[in-house]
């Protein structure tokens, strides 16, 4: 018992040295520290309520010897067990709703911990009671009717329209296999009811979708799509300034250049490189580029992508105002000389303000042109 | 009856022992492969860089073992014990039972290799190729000619449910293993599915919801209808209730498959049909539920203190919270939500590791110490067993069941701008923990399962093992006259291949009226013209994609919901897959969705791709797929297209005679345009000791990628 509960733990712990690593990931709500903090308490309870249940096992075991009938004594512990088990919980779900975490995600989790809690709880109580057991009562073959009537629930007898154990000789079929025999009760009758109501379910349903005009998955699809563009646009008329490719300014702002950087590399390095040197996609850290270099051409090419490329369009993926900071962030990174820097695709952008060759502000916006196509 | 003359006989206890230790040890192994793909998922090394012990290939070879060779020997094993004694005859060919034995173990072992050399059907639960296929149906014949020439020389005039439950098994199963294998060979080990993308999964999902059906479901209704009433020794509760949920079990089992292609490409009519039979099937389910639960009325002091109850139990009782769950999962707007995601791995598993686990374990407690005239060794170890098992399921299926919901959330959450709240990688690595905690659990359960071989082992050894079982019982007369008034079912139960021809019927009917609409009707597959069939390079890497097992985590199912077509682009068009022999079209999303991965929303660049498979972490931080190195050394193997080809073109695929001729070059020229464009960005490629190359296979399935989806976005917009 001791060395399971041990090596449970062990696997456990493990588990969750493992598990509290991931933490730094990311910054979502599903990886928030007190998600892992919950993930935690909700094992560690487990283990405390274990032992703790194992401790009142071992001090009310003599009351286990004197009283034959188990049943009282585990009643007994139930409640013990349970207000500890409570009182912890009670913790979490304080912490829970101080924090202001009250989403439903970690609802979920809580709701989860609880069941669990429970269900181990009984769980734990049962092992013990059954290492306690086992060896002690020795296995009966045979036992009288009136014995077995006893362990039936008049409730269920009722529920069920069985045919009480000690009436059962009138519904006895002459079937015997291999000395099994067949009894005849009827059908219980929340089971009969319950299969014709799905009968009847089933008969709705089909007229509902095929015969009455329910919706068919296309129609489904329209409606969740027309919903979601109305939900948009209703937000974005709320937005006063939501930014496009013709609005779009280079911001400067620390905390915006942190946002795009860290929206960078979660979502931009895989190609362009940690430091945005290059690696399957281009070197964006040069003064070359295949699709204009303006802020202006990078909020658009990071938001429509460049087809027959690797580029793909990220606007369903981040919001215009976190396109902006990517954009604003990588021209931050302009003459950065990252090591192993690829070597230069595209054409040679400079500034508006810092060029003064008419000529070659034609050639780029020529490149722009044919790009753009 | 009474005047005829006792005739003296041996139950063959030989062959039962057989079953049972295959029983035990393919349990274990195939227990040990699932605990190694769970903590593939959480630590991608244990990948091990090998074509052979890669998720991809582990994962068929842990379901096919679990379902054919643990369950599978398991089913046989109650079979060959409970019939001979309910017909009170001994099996009626001792040289047909060890045919079935040692050509089952064959099946499993040609299995266990084929799967993880690479050769597939890439069809689930029906990943072998079509010798095996062929191996399994003679096998399967042997075995139903055993059954029958059993019943036929019974001494026992009437057939008990647990018969019923056999023949329906062996005649349904039969229908679905051919029906489902009919695939036309290119060489030795490499075949096509006959059917093609809608009406392929359409069969398939018939054959894989019916493989729980009536491989993991019937047989141990059987087994229970035999194994509970003796453990227990109480009567079976009620009679009529095993007619009524029977009859109804087989025949509306059938019709639910669709239920696995709701909001796919399939037909609406078709998703609904298997969406109200999926609910019309509850209570036959729990019929079976309920017969068994009340059998052990009067009983229930004996389950808390008898480890072979309690394994019984709790194995009924995980078969009805299965049962009803499946149900739940087939409605639209449950699945919306479950399908693709952990939830439905938990929801199997309450059904492998609950019902069949557990109800396995109970019979072989309680056969051993029978069979071997003994007691069994230690009890203290049989009910740490129970409890160790019970706790391993809780620790699988909760965090999976929470997990999964967590993830389908993820999936579809946006942020009010409209845009994805999460990249598919952020929900990867979400998982992670609670892959690790359900990895915990499916090791507590294998412990169990290995204390149990061990005190199996010891309890054999202690006692002396009985082959022969003596036994005694009149002979049957022909042509009894019933007096006075019966049940009518009581004639059937004395025809035993009225019983065959009436289950086949039944089981026939479902499928037939699903399928043969989807074949026959034409607007059920609306053509798009746009789509073509695939180059010969795109074939081959489709083959790759095939062998690596791509399908067991990766969808190619874009379902017409706004999270997904945002995801991945435009929801799939039945037309789409007109020349996918087989359909890829997957059961879960472990990583993202390939339908479109060569579309224009998610197209990426061919050195992506290139890193992205020889290192898919370098590209994709925190990801858990495997890399596979492999494929940047071993060469496309050109000489099989022609083959290939022309067993496509015998499938419908129109190919030209041009294509049909030239297909190596053809195949070599894609190749070649995609190896310059890689050339071009060599510098930055993760490249192989083989350098790039034009004929490493990743040059295939690159070709294939690439091509995914691309068809549709030809088509001009409406």
């Amino acid at each position: 018992m001791k060395k399971f509960s041990i090596i449970l733990i062990g696997i456990f712990s493990s588990t969750l040295v493992w598990a509290s690593d991931s933490k730094k990931i990311s910054s979502s709500i599903y990886q928030e520290p007190l998600f892992y903090f919950l993930v935690f308490i909700a094992v560690l309870l487990l283990f405390f309520i274990w032992q703790f249940q194992k401790v009142f096992v071992a001090i009310s075991k003599e009351k286990v010897r004197k009283i034959k009938e188990e049943s009282n004594t585990l009643k007994n512990g139930w409640p013990i067990i349970l207000i500890f088990g409570m009182s912890d919980y009670g913790k979490i779900l304080g912490e829970l709703v101080h924090r202001g975490l009250g989403s439903t995600p970690m609802n979920a989790l809580a709701f989860i911990v609880l069941i669990e809690l429970a269900v181990v709880l009984y769980y734990a109580q049962q092992i013990r009671r059954l290492t306690e057991k086992v060896e002690d009562y020795p296995l009966y073959e045979e036992q009288s009717v009136d014995e077995q009537a006893k362990s039936t629930s008049p409730f269920w007898n009722w529920f069920n329209r069985s045919v009480e154990i000690q009436q059962e000789a009138s519904i006895l079929t002459n079937h015997d296999y291999d000395g099994i025999q067949e009894l005849d009760n009827s059908l219980p009758p929340w089971w009969v009811y319950g299969f014709y109501i799905t009968i009847l379910f089933a008969i709705g349903y089909m007229a509902y979708f095929h015969m009455t005009g329910g919706p068919s998955s296309e129609q489904e699809y329209k409606a969740q799509m027309d919903q979601a563009a109305i939900e948009i646009a209703e937000y974005q008329s709320q937005m006063k300034d939501a930014v496009n490719e013709n609005t779009v300014v280079l911001l400067d702002n620390p905390s915006d250049i942190n946002a795009g950087a860290n929206t960078f590399q979660s979502l931009c390095a895989s190609c362009h490189g940690s430091k945005a040197e290059g690696v399957v996609g281009p070197n964006l850290t040069d003064a070359f580029w295949k699709h204009g270099g303006e802020i202006k051409d990078l909020f658009k090419t990071i938001k429509y992508g460049v087809k027959g490329t690797g580029m793909k369009s990220w606007k369903t993926d981040i919001s215009a105002a976190q396109m902006a900071q990517v954009a604003s962030y990588i021209l931050s990174l302009q003459g950065s000389h990252p090591p192993g820097a690829k070597e230069p695709e595209g054409v040679l952008y400079q500034p508006a303000s810092l060029s003064d060759s008419t000529e070659k502000n034609a050639n780029i916006s020529d490149t722009l042109k044919t790009a753009l196509k | 009856m009474e005047n005829n003359k006792l005739e003296k006989f041996y139950y063959d206890n030989n062959i039962v022992k057989h079953f049972a230790i295959a029983t035990a040890l393919w349990g274990a192994v195939g227990m040990l492969v699932g605990l190694i793909i769970a903590l593939q998922l959480v630590f991608p090394f244990l990948n091990f860089n090998i074509a052979e012990t890669t998720y991809g290939r582990l994962r068929p070879l842990h379901t096919n073992a679990v379902i054919f060779a643990f369950v599978g020997n398991g089913i046989f094993m109650g079979v060959y014990y409970s019939l001979q004694r309910l017909l009170k005859a001994r099996m009626w060919n001792d040289t047909l039972s060890k045919i079935h034995f040692w050509g089952w173990q064959l099946i499993i072992v040609l299995a266990a290799l084929t799967l993880v050399l690479g050769y597939t059907t890439g069809k689930e639960y029906a990943e072998l190729e079509w010798p095996i296929d062929i191996l399994i149906t003679l096998i399967w014949v042997v075995f139903g000619i055993n059954m029958f020439g059993t019943i036929l020389t019974r001494r026992e005039r009437h057939l008990y449910v647990a018969i019923w439950f056999f023949i329906g098994t062996w005649v349904t199963v039969a229908m679905l293993h051919i029906v489902n294998s009919i695939e036309l060979p290119v060489s030795f080990m490499k075949s096509y599915s006959w059917y093609a993308g809608v009406q392929d999964a359409l069969v398939q999902w018939w054959y894989g919801h019916n493989a729980v059906a009536f491989f993991l479901t019937t047989p141990y209704l059987g087994i229970m209808y035999y194994f509970i009433p003796k453990a227990a020794n109480r009567p079976v509760y009620s009679y009529r209730l095993s007619i009524i949920h029977f009859w109804a079990l087989i025949f509306i089992y059938i019709w639910a498959g669709p239920h696995h292609l709701l909001y796919t490409s399939l037909p609406d009519w078709a998703q609904s049909l298997g969406t109200v039979f999926s609910i019309m099937l509850i209570a036959p389910s729990w019929g079976g539920m309920i017969n068994g639960l009340l059998t052990l009325r009067g009983a229930w002091d004996r389950v808390r203190e008898d480890v072979v109850l309690k394994f019984m139990v709790v194995a009924v009782t995980a078969y009805g919270m299965a049962t009803f769950e499946g149900p739940m999962l087939s409605l639209k707007n449950v699945n919306a939500i479950s399908h693709f995601t952990d939830w439905t791995i938990a929801h199997v598993h309450v059904g492998a590791l609950g019902w069949n686990g557990f109800l396995t374990f109970g019979v072989l407690y309680w056969l051993v110490p029978k069979m071997w005239g003994t007691t069994l060794y230690s009890k203290k170890w049989a009910s740490w067993h129970f409890w160790i098992g019970t706790l391993g399921i809780l620790l699988y299926a909760i965090p999976m069941y929470w997990a999964g919901w967590m993830q389908s959330s993820m999936w579809k959450e946006f942020t009010p701008e409209g845009q994805l709240q999460y990249q598919f990688l952020d929900t990867v690595k979400f998982m992670r923990p609670f892959y690790a905690i359900r990895s915990v659990g499916g090791l507590l359960y294998l412990v169990g399962a290995l204390l149990m071989v061990v005190n199996l082992w010891k309890t054999a050894k202690q006692g002396n093992f009985v082959p022969e079982e003596a036994a005694e019982a009149p002979q049957l007369i022909k042509n009894v006259i019933v007096k006075g008034k019966e049940h009518w079912h009581r004639v059937v139960e004395r025809k035993p291949f009225t019983m065959l021809v009436l289950s086949l019927v039944l089981v026939a009917l479902g499928g037939m009226i699903e399928m043969i609409p989807t074949f026959m009707v034409k607007e059920n597959i609306p053509t798009i013209t746009a789509v073509k069939p695939y180059t010969p390079l795109e074939l081959e890497g489709r083959d790759l994609y095939i062998r690596e097992g791509c399908y067991t985590c990766h969808s190619q199912m874009i379902r017409p919901f706004r999270s997904e077509t945002e995801r991945y682009g435009e929801y799939s068009k039945a037309g789409e897959f007109v020349y996918d022999h087989p359909f890829q079209w997957g059961s879960k999303r472990t990583g993202p969705d390939l339908a479109r991965e060569g579309g224009d929303k998610l197209r990426r660049m061919n050195s992506w791709h290139y890193n992205h498979m020889m290192d898919p972490g370098s590209i994709s931080s925190g990801s858990i797929m495997p890399a596979y190195t492999w494929m940047f050394e071993n060469l496309i193997d050109y000489e099989c297209l022609p083959a290939k080809m022309k067993a496509m073109k015998t499938l419908g695929v129109p190919y030209t005679d041009d294509e049909l001729n030239n297909c190596i070059s053809l195949a070599q020229l894609q190749a070649k345009g995609i190896y310059d464009d890689l050339k071009k960005d060599e510098k930055n490629l993760l490249l192989s000791e083989d350098g790039l190359q034009q004929d490493h296979e990743i040059i295939a399935l690159i070709a294939y990628l690439q091509r995914l989806g691309t068809d549709i976005a030809l088509t001009p917009k409406k």
